[in-house]
C-alpha cells in the first residue's frame, strides 16, 4: 500500500497554532494540548489512506478540477474541525512535482512516496450562533 | 445515517441571541446550535453540503492561499512542526500517537 508524505503549508500551520491559543485562552492549557494532539494525529494517519475523507468539489469552490482536494473531519458537533488537504499521487513524475510545488524529492523521479499536503486548517462551525456564550468558534474564523 | 438539511434565516442568530436570559431559552438556542452543528458536521462526512455562499468563498480562499504557499516552497514536512510545537510547548510525539487511539 503506498504511503504518503504529510506536509503543512504556511497558512494552515499558522491556522492551526492560533486555534491551539485560542483554545488554551477560552479552554484550559491542558485541553487544548490534548485537541492539538488529536488533530495532528488524524493528520499524520493519512499518510496511510488519504482518500478516507471526502473529497471537495472543484466547481463548487473554483481551483483546477486536476487538484485533488479532500477534508478530514475532526472532532464533533461545535467542536468539528476540518483539515483540507491536496493529495498528490505516488510516482508522479519529476516535472510535474515541480509544477505542483516542492514535493518529497522534485529530482528523485523514483520517489515512491506520493503527497499529502495540509492547506487550509479550519473550524467546521461554519455558522456560530450568537455571542461566545453559545458557541464555541475559532476567532480566526470570519 | 441520513443528514438533515436545516435551513436558518440570515437574522435568527440576531434573534437568538437576544432572547431573554431565562434557563428554557437558553437551553433551546444551545440545543438549536448544536443540532446546526451536528448537521454541517455530518453533512461534511457524507459529501453533502449546507455551506452558504460566503462559506464557500472562505473556504475556497484558505485552499487558494494553501496551494500558493506550496508553490512558492512556503510548507514543511508535519513531522518537523510536530517536534518543533514539542520543543515549545512539551507535548510529545508518545502522546500524540496516544491521542490517535
Amino acid at each position: 500500500m503506498p504511503t504518503y508524505q504529510v506536509r503543512l503549508t504556511e497558512p494552515a500551520e499558522a491556522e492551526l497554532s492560533a486555534a491551539y491559543l485560542s483554545r488554551s485562552r477560552f479552554t484550559s492549557p491542558a485541553e487544548a494540548l490534548r485537541w492539538h494532539n488529536g488533530l495532528l494525529a488524524a493528520a499524520f494517519a493519512l499518510a496511510d489512506g488519504p482518500r478516507r475523507w471526502a473529497r471537495v468539489d472543484a466547481a463548487d469552490y473554483g481551483y483546477s478540477a486536476q487538484i485533488e482536494v479532500r477534508r478530514l473531519l475532526y472532532g464533533k458537533g461545535r467542536g468539528a474541525w476540518h483539515v483540507v488537504y491536496q493529495v498528490i499521487e505516488p510516482g508522479i513524475g519529476a516535472e510535474t512535482r515541480k509544477r505542483v510545488g516542492p514535493g518529497a524529492d522534485p529530482d528523485d523521479p523514483d520517489d515512491p512516496d506520493g503527497l499529502v499536503r495540509v492547506l487550509h486548517v479550519v473550524s467546521a462551525v461554519r455558522r456560530p450562533l450568537g455571542d461566545a456564550g453559545l458557541t464555541d468558534a475559532d476567532p480566526s474564523t470570519p | 445515517m441520513t443528514a438533515i438539511t436545516l435551513h436558518l434565516p440570515d437574522d435568527l442568530a440576531a434573534r437568538l441571541a437576544a432572547l431573554p436570559d431565562d434557563e428554557i431559552n437558553t437551553t433551546a438556542a444551545l440545543a438549536l446550535a448544536d443540532l446546526v452543528n451536528s448537521n454541517a458536521a455530518e453533512a461534511s462526512e457524507t459529501g453533502d453540503d449546507v455551506v452558504s455562499a460566503e462559506e464557500a468563498a472562505y473556504l475556497a480562499a484558505g485552499i487558494r492561499r494553501g496551494l500558493q504557499a506550496a508553490a512558492e516552497g512556503r510548507e514543511r514536512p508535519l513531522v518537523e512542526y510536530a517536534a518543533e510545537f514539542e520543543a515549545r510547548h512539551g507535548s510529545s510525539r508518545r502522546e500524540v500517537e496516544a491521542a490517535a487511539g
